[in-house]
């Protein structure tokens, strides 16, 4: 089931809600969560009801291997188990998520016939793997352990954090059920969680989706691309993928507070970073902790020789980039932004001071350039918004320069008011076609480097009616657009 | 007002707005899915309905009818008023634009099996068989079995939605023409009505020329290679077959008639090459059941007049046709329209319309040349 969906807004969601509150009212606290995890499995099975035994499969057997850890003491066994779990998640992922790739590679590298088994790509198997492998690690490192099997289902399949995240340690979210003042229906909870919410949806319908049409225009249609056209289509992308991500993240943390349990945040303006560090530190940010704490600490990190710490960021970038899909542009991504990290590392050990306007722009315009990569669906594809990128198919009207540069001379000559204006108008003939992008453009560039983010608007939240009026206003809008039959998904369902 | 209270004040009053277009959809009703309300010049008549196949299920169900009248657009002319007189009970007229025979039987299958039907008046339209002839858009075997969650999904959300609901305020405050009357089913015409009234015969040439290029281009009517091949309407027939078979085993009266279609049109369908199928199709029917046939060239399918276009007749002509069927010595109908055909005269009644067909060249025949 889809945030985004009227099933889910209107029917789903306040089922759930009211239904696990009565449950607690009438102090059937174990009930209520066993309720729950049903609706949660519900959830998940709305998609696509042949799933459902695969993520069952999953926590049953992640839950045994926990238990079972929790109870022995010889450290050999232990490690035996925690390798059979990691095992088991990794495999599974690799099955669904990259047999084909191998198949397509291997083919093509040895002229073999091998037929791809053409998997469907289980909704939200990435992320309830890696939850549980962090379980497993944490299990394995004392520092969680669960023996109740309805709380693990709980904890893996909570509806809010199941299919895209955030993606969550055990002791984040599950002494939260435990606390007996979350089992009473807060006002303040649910008004907060309506505030997220109405963000969220608002960011994904009546801005990610609009932008993904010329982002898809241009990545998936435009046999080749304008200057200006790759400009707005890899723009359009930029801030396609962080209005949908981050609105799914809203709704999914504003969904989560409803039931008074409070999600870790995910994004954090990543668009004001001031280098590739700073937006790691901003993008995604529970993934970033989960490669750092479950990857690059045990590679060695950073307490190594500086070339091998600095092969463990690649390897941790390059793991990361792989983990959101099966392709080579996964893996360059992965490995520039790896590169990226590098040089970063390099232009901190010399020490200069670069102007906070200029590192904005610099990490801004690299992180929009790789992410062509991570959305082009072939490397043609890829090469055509590159070759766009940089004016190499022609600028689209091949008159721009002369025609900027004579209203720019003109300017200065004393013209007759009218010329003045057919100089500008002229000017303003190029952008004409484009005007409505660039300016929309433009208003999620001012959004995302000036705006307050939706964690900062919340930690700001009062309960004015101006504020229910706008963001009620908002939501109606956003609800209204969205398509009854076929809504649409959101980016990280795909990885 | 301590914080609880705001906190609760705030979250009823956001979730009211988000209540208030779906609200104000279920109110205004623009599909007729819910009828809660019905205010004349509000929102009574429906101008924006997505389907009349869906709204007309909502508004049959409301009617709650003994006499169904069935067919196509050509039917749907009729004011049910018309049959009513002769039949007593409450009529509706249930034809479906465009129908098939399957969906023709689907929806009066549901009728008896939920209300007590005693007459079924049915217009056969000769392309209803035409095996391209598929079913429809709004048409959901689903809606049926009661609960039809879809309909009350597109009822209430979306913007398309909201943009009918407020067209259907305006355009009931404004008494614009509304194509179909629900309530009772049939279309008024009101628009072409109008149109008529302001052009005359201008308008009438202009629509009975684009009805019959509509005939001669549409898969689903006349231009069909396999409708040339008579057997191809057995899968039609068969449903047909059914509908007589269901009334007989109910009790309930029906009354079948061949709907008319101007001189021109008749004669297109020859000029189509579909006269083998055409004739073969009349000879089946009435194997099954006695009827009236209407088409030919008679005094009202020659006057022009009497049509909208060239297949719907207006329903003084309507009123005609009910009177033979239901033998109202009363009214004057000419006595060269209508001819009952029975198992018995088929043969012949075929052969002496055969015998009225002017060969003539499609072109002459969609610009109504000599007619």
């Amino acid at each position: 089931m889809l945030f985004n969906s009227y099933e889910f807004i209107f029917l789903f969601l306040p089922v759930t809600f009211l239904v696990y509150f009565a449950l607690n009212r009438l102090k059937k606290t174990y009930l209520s969560r066993v309720w729950l995890v049903l609706a949660s499995l519900f959830f998940y099975s709305w998609w696509d009801v042949r799933n459902l035994p695969l993520i069952l499969v999953s926590i049953c057997f992640n839950y045994f291997i926990g238990l079972r850890m929790g109870h022995v003491r010889r450290p050999g066994y232990r490690r035996l188990l925690f390798i059979s779990g990691l095992l088991f998640n990794i495999l599974l992922l690799m099955y669904y998520k990259y047999t084909d790739f191998m198949i397509t590679n291997v083919n093509a590298a040895f002229g073999t016939d091998f037929s791809l088994l053409k998997l469907g790509l289980p909704l939200g198997i990435s992320f309830f793997s890696i939850t549980q492998i962090a379980y497993l690690a944490d299990v394995y490192m004392r520092s969680a352990r669960e023996y109740n099997f309805v709380n693990y289902g709980l904890f893996v399949s909570f509806f809010p954090h199941l299919l895209a995240g955030p993606i969550l340690h055990h002791k984040e979210m599950m002494p939260q059920f435990e606390r007996l003042r979350n089992k009473i229906l807060n006002p303040e909870g649910v008004a907060r969680g309506l505030f997220l919410l109405s963000i969220g949806l608002i960011k994904k319908v009546i801005v990610a989706d609009h932008l993904a049409v010329w982002a898809d225009k241009g990545f998936d249609v435009s046999k080749s691309l304008t200057l200006l056209d790759a400009w707005i289509t890899s723009l359009s992308y930029s801030f396609q993928i962080y209005f949908d991500f981050s609105g799914y993240t809203d709704m999914a943390l504003g969904a989560a507070l409803l039931f008074n349990i409070r999600l870790p945040i995910n994004f954090n303006s990543p668009y004001k970073a001031v280098n590739i560090q700073d937006f790691w530190r901003r993008w995604h940010m529970t993934l970033s902790r989960f490669l750092r704490d479950y990857i690059y600490i045990p590679l060695g990190g950073n307490r190594t020789k500086p070339l091998r710490a600095d092969m463990n960021v690649l390897v941790t970038f390059i793991i990361g980039g792989i983990w959101h899909g099966a392709g080579w542009g996964f893996l360059i991504w992965g490995s520039l932004h790896g590169l990226a990290y590098m040089v970063h590392r390099l232009w901190q050990s010399l020490n200069i001071k670069m102007h906070r306007f200029i590192a904005i722009f610099l990490t801004f315009n690299f992180v929009n350039v790789t992410w062509v990569f991570f959305r082009a669906r072939t490397t043609d594809d890829a090469l055509k918004v590159f070759r766009g990128l940089f004016g190499l198919d022609g600028t689209g009207i091949e008159a721009f320069p002369d025609k900027l540069f004579s209203f720019v001379l003109d300017s200065f000559r004393l013209l007759q008011e009218e010329e003045k204006f057919l100089a500008l108008a002229d000017l303003l003939s190029y952008l004409q076609g484009s005007m409505d992008k660039l300016f929309v453009i433009a208003l999620c560039l001012f959004t995302c480097l000036f705006a307050r983010n939706s964690n900062e608007m919340l930690d700001r939240f009062r309960p004015e009616w101006k504020r229910a009026v706008l963001f009620g206003a908002g939501t109606v809008f956003a609800v209204l657009l969205i398509k009854i039959d076929e809504p649409a998904k959101f980016l990280y369902f795909n990885f | 007002m301590s914080a609880r209270k705001a906190y609760k004040k705030w979250a009823a009053l956001y979730s009211g707005l988000i209540a208030l277009p779906f609200l104000f959809n279920l109110l205004v009703d623009p599909y007729g899915y819910f009828q809660v309300l019905s205010i004349p010049h509000v929102n009574r008549e429906k101008s924006e309905v997505l389907s009349e196949y869906a709204t007309k299920y909502y508004y049959v169900n409301r009617a709650k009818p003994d006499v169904i009248m069935l067919g196509t657009s050509r039917m749907l002319t009729h004011d049910p008023e018309d049959v009513a007189k002769y039949t007593g009970g409450k009529a509706y007229n249930l034809a479906l634009s465009g129908s098939n025979m399957y969906e023709q039987y689907e929806y009066l299958k549901y009728m008896t099996e939920n209300y007590p039907v005693r007459y079924v008046v049915m217009g056969l339209d000769f392309f209803s068989f035409n095996p391209e002839n598929k079913n429809k858009t709004g048409f959901e075997e689903d809606r049926f079995k009661g609960f039809y969650y879809r309909d009350y999904v597109h009822g209430l959300i979306g913007i398309e939605t909201l943009k009918a609901s407020l067209l259907t305020v305006k355009n009931n405050a404004q008494n614009a023409c509304f194509s179909i009357d629900y309530d009772e089913g049939y279309s008024t015409w009101c628009s072409r009505g109008k149109a008529f009234r302001e052009a005359g015969e201008t308008v009438l040439l202009r629509e009975m020329k684009s009805s019959l290029k509509t005939f001669s281009t549409d898969k689903a009517a006349y231009n069909s290679e396999k409708f040339k091949e008579p057997g191809s309407i057995s899968g039609n027939l068969s449903y047909f077959k059914k509908i007589v078979e269901l009334c007989r085993s109910r009790g309930i009266t029906l009354k079948v008639f061949i709907s008319p279609v101007y001189e021109a049109q008749f004669d297109l369908i020859y000029a189509m090459g579909l006269g083998e199928t055409y004739e073969h199709w009349k000879s089946e029917v009435a194997k099954l059941i006695s009827f009236y046939d209407f088409t030919g060239r008679n005094s009202i399918t020659t006057d022009k007049e009497l049509w909208w276009d060239t297949s719907h007749l207006k329903k003084e002509g309507g009123r005609l046709i009910f009177a033979l069927l239901f033998d109202d010595k009363k009214t004057d109908v000419p006595g060269d329209f209508g001819v009952y055909v029975s198992s018995e005269n088929a043969q012949e009644h075929i052969n002496f319309l055969h015998k009225q067909i002017e060969q003539k060249d499609l072109a002459e025949i969609l610009e109504l040349d000599g007619y």
